[in-house]
């Protein structure tokens, strides 16, 4: 037994199945300006995440943002986020994306909306529902913009102490989510 | 048959403490190895996230056998770093400089072939977090353990002296 094993708590030990759970899938139903996930379950699962497959895009040129939520989505928060991500470009070019203060979370830098042109990612969420920490989340996507692949990694966090309970994605264009399969796990035990 | 992710432990630090180990976390039944971070403060300034492995008689492995790479990259200026350390006795970092409740952490770690006396245990890992006085980092980095030793546990730690004051971490199978 290592020393100072005392001082943990363990749990576990027998394979305990099934432990990525479905919470909710989300398709298009005509454009819209939003996509809000507000049944986050947020008291049972520490750890979410997000998979956003073929999400098309109305306008060129256009961002995928995040923003949180502590009242179920009666109104979202519009400040104090801060991300930072790498950007690898197919043509060789390579940037840091990254940003204090401001208000939301970037998911997708311009990307495109030509033929065949989609954004995919999945994005972890980490202690929304904790008071006491900050929210953050990690992320690794692909798209195309012009006919260039790109992918972004890295991450983003609501430095506010509060319980989330919704979030929601957007765009800096209104009405730009014309397609998308989008599923929220919980990763149980985290 | 059963599928998709399966818990096998989590571990929690009770009272402040170097390391918070996880043993017997790895078996024969599983290749991959998901492992998230939820919580982690350290009181000491400029404290990193660290990883040692355990061998299968519940020794922390600390000989000169880790290389690590990562990138760093910050919400608050562009000097991205990269960390970069060969023969080192540990995998760093998963994150630095968390030493309030609210900093903490987010990270994703995935381990690969802990148990296979003929291969290296591999591992990659993605984090964001907050560094005391500056702002969120994210994180993506990969490790190596280059020992054919058979691995069954994680021991975190920020440098193996410093007393954690609070971490989390829970352990999954990838069937």
């Amino acid at each position: 037994m290592p020393i100072g094993q005392a001082k943990f708590g363990l749990l576990g030990g027998v394979a305990d199945l099934g432990k990525l759970e479905l919470i909710e899938t989300q398709t298009a139903s005509g454009t819209v300006e939003f996509i809000e996930f507000t049944n986050l379950q947020e008291s049972t699962y520490n750890v979410h995440l997000l998979t956003v497959n073929n999400l098309h895009l109305a306008n060129n040129s256009s961002l995928v943002q995040s923003q949180f939520s502590t009242n179920g989505g009666t109104s979202y928060i519009n400040t104090q986020y801060q991300y930072a991500q790498q950007r690898c470009q197919a043509n060789g070019t390579f940037a840091d994306d990254k940003s204090v203060g401001t208000s939301s979370l970037q998911f997708v830098y311009f990307a495109g909306n030509g033929t065949g042109e989609t954004c995919n990612f999945y994005a972890y969420f980490y202690n929304l529902g904790d008071n006491t920490k900050y929210s953050y989340v990690t992320m690794h996507n692909n798209y195309m913009i012009s006919g260039v692949a790109i992918s972004s990694f890295g991450g983003g966090a609501l430095l506010q102490t509060n319980t989330i309970n919704a979030f929601r994605l957007q765009s800096n264009v209104t009405n730009n989510f014309t397609d998308y399969d989008i599923s929220l796990y919980g990763i149980a035990e985290s | 048959m059963a599928g998709n992710l399966e818990f096998i432990k989590s571990g929690t630090l009770i009272t402040p403490t170097p390391y918070l180990e996880i043993i017997d976390c790895f078996n024969s039944n599983y290749d991959v190895y998901k492992v998230v971070i939820t919580k982690w403060t350290s009181s000491v300034t400029a404290d990193d996230t660290r990883l040692r492995f355990i061998d299968n008689t519940n020794t922390k492995i600390s000989t000169l056998n880790y290389d690590t790479a990562d990138i760093r990259l910050k919400s608050y200026n562009s000097n991205t770093s990269e960390d970069r350390y060969v023969n080192n006795s540990w995998i760093t970092t998963f994150g630095l400089d968390m030493r309030n409740t609210a900093d903490n952490i987010g990270t994703v770690l995935y381990v690969y072939n802990p148990t296979d006396t003929s291969s290296y245990t591999f591992c990659q890992w993605q984090s964001s977090f907050h560094d005391v006085g500056n702002g969120m980092s994210s994180i993506k980095g990969i490790g190596v353990l280059k020992l054919t030793t058979e691995i069954t546990g994680l021991a975190f730690t920020s440098n193996g002296v410093n007393n954690l004051t609070e971490a989390q971490v829970s352990v999954y199978g990838v069937k």
